[in-house]
């Protein structure tokens, strides 16, 4: 079974009116276990588009499907649930439940799964190990630097072993060195895993380094999509030029 | 010493205590669920449900307890009449007068506090730590109680603390339904032993109203620290957030809660209207209805219009008094705030005064009320029971507090630049305020002013200790129309408090200020 992600025909709109929408008429396939980036200014419609993807939007009209999996349709009038949708999703500001350990924070997605203990405790483990934040385990997230909760963040969303991982600007909190650490951790872990990856950024250093290709938006429509390389050498228009300088 | 713990007091001290609880348990019962529905979901008709479901907060309780005497009294309420007429002979339906009727009717009116206080931390919860649970499989229910409910443990206890607190303190509602049960509770015992007259009584109502105090100054104390633990949980950027699709769930859930809202809400004041119609209390019927009620309240009921005189005087006046104290207040603290005054004495005035008025409102009304008898009795040429000014002291006392957390809070908001600037162009402190500070928190003003205008309007508690034959108030008029049982005129007066809550609801806009 295939697992590429096909988006058609998407409109979002916050009013009622179709005019005002903030995705226009949006047609997009990501084959499965790419890498793509969403690059474009606050206000393009990249957030929204991956909260729509992951189910915390609902669009207006369109469709998403994951292979045969209908995430929405609006003619079918699908809307499929955050949490069967089996995904992660990391979050600009990591979303880490304050009130757990990083070990509970991560084994949650199993727990709710209601994997058995043994098991849970395994593969957080592993996964821990791997990502280097196996001593945090009885920490809660505030008692951690900003590096170590992103991993947990991560950690967190690959647990469950998802086909499709989210990120909404997950570096834009870090500072520069952590910022490169972090891009080659994400950049290793998809290579290893196979997972398809959605990179909402507006920072072309980040696109360019993670991605294979991007997708540039301008207001609710797509500008360029297309390789890094391609980018780089045909930018399509001044507003990307604008956007890569940077 | 010691000399009130009697069988009596114990038996008092245990149904407070019942009710303490019982009211504990059905107010969040009533109030979580509801306040996540209105707060989370794509429920129908959200802004009215935030708009009206928390009414009673704003009528006086005892208003409630009379219009539930109304319809579930025994031998006349109107839904047992109505019950006996299809089923002559029969029992009656429901019974309002025992424990388990005054514990609903208690919730009915107190779960405001635990839906305000719940709805506002919903609304500071940074919404990712809820989706970032939904991502990661957990259905609406299951992160409700394992993300949401964890997370916001400290702020709903501090809630149920309040509850705590302001059941230990009613005395309308236990008055009303208790007492003709014989459940009697520590406020409406106090209130048994002062009007007994005797130095003995006197003496012990003194007694239990400094054990009371204690336990509240322990309780409020509790509280606040409580507060101080919540997680801070308010995201610096303003996400977008989504509310949960209640699917083919949504309409059943919505007239549910149109449901609940109608039978705790709607049908007592509804109710009460309709009372005030009837010829014989109890008879529905087109012939029994009349205006007669209205006209005789309206145009012969003696004391009426001193009781509204009195009333009206005493709110506005201690309605002007406690903004003062407010803006004086909020000006200082936002001064110490953004560094203009640094006087210790200053520093720690503000919030020395903000807990002494947090003590005093929390205070059950009754013991406040004998407190200030005791003061104002030891002061020479002080005519304790024929002055208004003693009613205006005994509401600036209660609800200054509101006030303060309405003003204090928007002040803090604004920016000290806006002011610095006006001090660069000369202007003096007056000016300031007057050109300034007035203009910008006006809205902040108004709403101030509505919030503890209606409750001193309609007060009860306390007048009914402090009344005396030339300042007999709203609230205590009414009261004597039902103690004497007319019934009729009761339900006027109560229909047109009602009335002028709702209408001035109705015409009190969204917040609109500049802050």
């Amino acid at each position: 079974m295939s697992g590429h992600i096909n988006i058609s025909k998407l409109y979002k709109s916050f009013t009622p009116k179709l005019e005002d929408s903030i995705i226009k008429n949006l047609n997009v396939t990501i084959l499965e276990s790419s890498f793509v980036s969403l690059l474009g200014p606050s206000g393009c419609g990249k957030t929204t588009l991956l909260r729509c993807l992951a189910g915390l939007a609902h669009p207006t009209a369109g469709q998403i499907t994951q292979g045969s999996t209908v995430f929405f349709d609006s003619q079918k009038n699908v809307k499929l649930n955050p949490e069967k949708r089996n995904l992660g999703f990391v979050f600009q500001n990591y979303a880490l439940w304050p009130h757990m350990t990083v070990f509970e924070n991560i084994a949650y997605p199993l727990k709710i799964k209601k994997v058995d203990k043994l098991t849970i405790e395994n593969k957080v483990q592993e996964l821990t190990q791997k990502m280097d934040i196996d001593h945090l385990h009885l920490r809660l997230p505030k008692e951690i630097s900003g590096g170590q909760q992103q991993r947990v963040a991560l950690a967190r969303s690959l647990v469950t072993k998802p086909k499709l991982l989210l990120l909404d600007e997950p570096l834009s909190n870090l500072d520069a060195s952590l910022r490169d650490n972090m891009r080659k951790e994400i950049k290793k872990i998809q290579k290893e895993t196979g997972i398809t990856c959605i990179l909402v950024t507006h920072d072309w250093k980040d696109a360019s380094s993670l991605s294979d290709r991007v997708i540039i938006l301008n207001k609710g429509s797509i500008e360029q999509d297309d390789s890094v390389q391609n980018i780089e050498q045909n930018p399509a228009t001044d507003f990307v030029k604008s956007l890569i300088v940077k | 010493m010691f000399s009130f713990v009697d069988s009596f007091f114990i038996s008092a001290l245990k149904n407070t205590l019942i009710l303490i609880l019982g009211t504990i348990v059905l107010s969040s019962i009533i109030a979580l669920p509801s306040a996540w529905l209105i707060e989370r979901t794509n429920l129908y008709g959200k802004k009215y449900f935030d708009k009206f479901f928390t009414l009673p907060y704003a009528i006086p309780s005892y208003l409630i307890a009379i219009a539930w005497i109304f319809m579930a009294n025994p031998s006349v309420g109107l839904i047992n009449l109505i019950f006996r007429q299809f089923f002559p002979g029969s029992e009656s339906f429901i019974d309002i007068y025992n424990i388990w009727g005054l514990i609903f009717i208690e919730s009915s009116v107190i779960f405001p506090i635990l839906f305000l206080s719940f709805q506002a931390s919903l609304k500071s919860l940074d919404p990712s730590l809820e989706e970032a649970s939904r991502i990661h499989g957990a259905g609406p229910l299951k992160t409700f109680f394992t993300i949401t409910l964890p997370l916001l443990k400290n702020s709903i206890n501090s809630g149920l603390l309040s509850i705590a607190l302001a059941v230990l303190a009613s005395f309308g509602v236990p008055l009303l339904i208790g007492a003709p049960a014989r459940i009697h509770v520590i406020t409406t015992v106090i209130y048994g032993l002062v009007k007994d007259g005797s130095d003995d009584s006197f003496n012990k109502a003194l007694q239990i109203s400094i054990l009371l105090s204690l336990v509240t100054l322990i309780l409020v104390l509790g509280s606040l620290l409580i507060k101080k633990r919540q997680f801070s949980l308010v995201s610096g950027k303003s996400t977008q957030s989504s509310r949960i699709d209640l699917g083919s769930w949504r309409l059943p859930v919505s007239l549910g809660l149109l449901l609940l809202w109608g039978g705790l809400i709607f049908l007592p004041i509804i109710m009460t209207f309709l009372s005030s119609f009837l010829k014989q209390p109890g008879l529905l019927s087109w012939s029994n209805l009349s205006l007669d009620a209205w006209k005789y309240v309206y145009s012969q009921l003696p004391g009426f219009y001193s009781a509204i005189f009195v009333s009206l005087q005493a709110a506005l006046l201690s309605a002007f008094i406690m903004m003062s104290i407010a803006l004086g207040l909020s000006l200082l603290n936002w001064s110490v705030e953004n560094k203009k005054v640094q006087h210790p004495f200053v520093k720690t005035l503000v919030p020395t005064l903000e807990s002494f008025f947090l003590f005093t409102y929390s205070l059950p009304g009754t013991v406040l009320a004998l407190l200030l008898i005791i003061l104002f009795t030891s002061i020479p040429d002080f005519g304790v029971r024929d002055a208004l000014p003693i009613l205006v002291i005994a509401y600036v006392t209660k609800y200054t507090l509101l006030a303060i957390k309405v003003l204090s809070p928007q002040a803090l908001m604004i920016d000290k630049s806006l002011i610095e600037s006006a001090t660069l162009l000369g202007a003096s402190k007056l000016t300031k305020i007057n050109t300034i500070w007035l203009p910008l928190l006006k809205s902040s003003l108004i709403a101030c002013f509505i919030i503890v205008f209606m409750p001193t309007l309609s007060e009860l508690t306390m007048s009914i200790l402090l009344y005396g034959p030339e300042s007999e108030s709203l609230g205590v008029t009414l009261f004597t129309l039902q103690e004497y049982a007319d019934r009729s005129s009761a339900a006027v007066v109560a229909s047109s408090i009602i009335f002028f809550v709702v209408l001035i609801k109705l015409l009190q806009k969204e917040e609109n200020s500049y802050t």
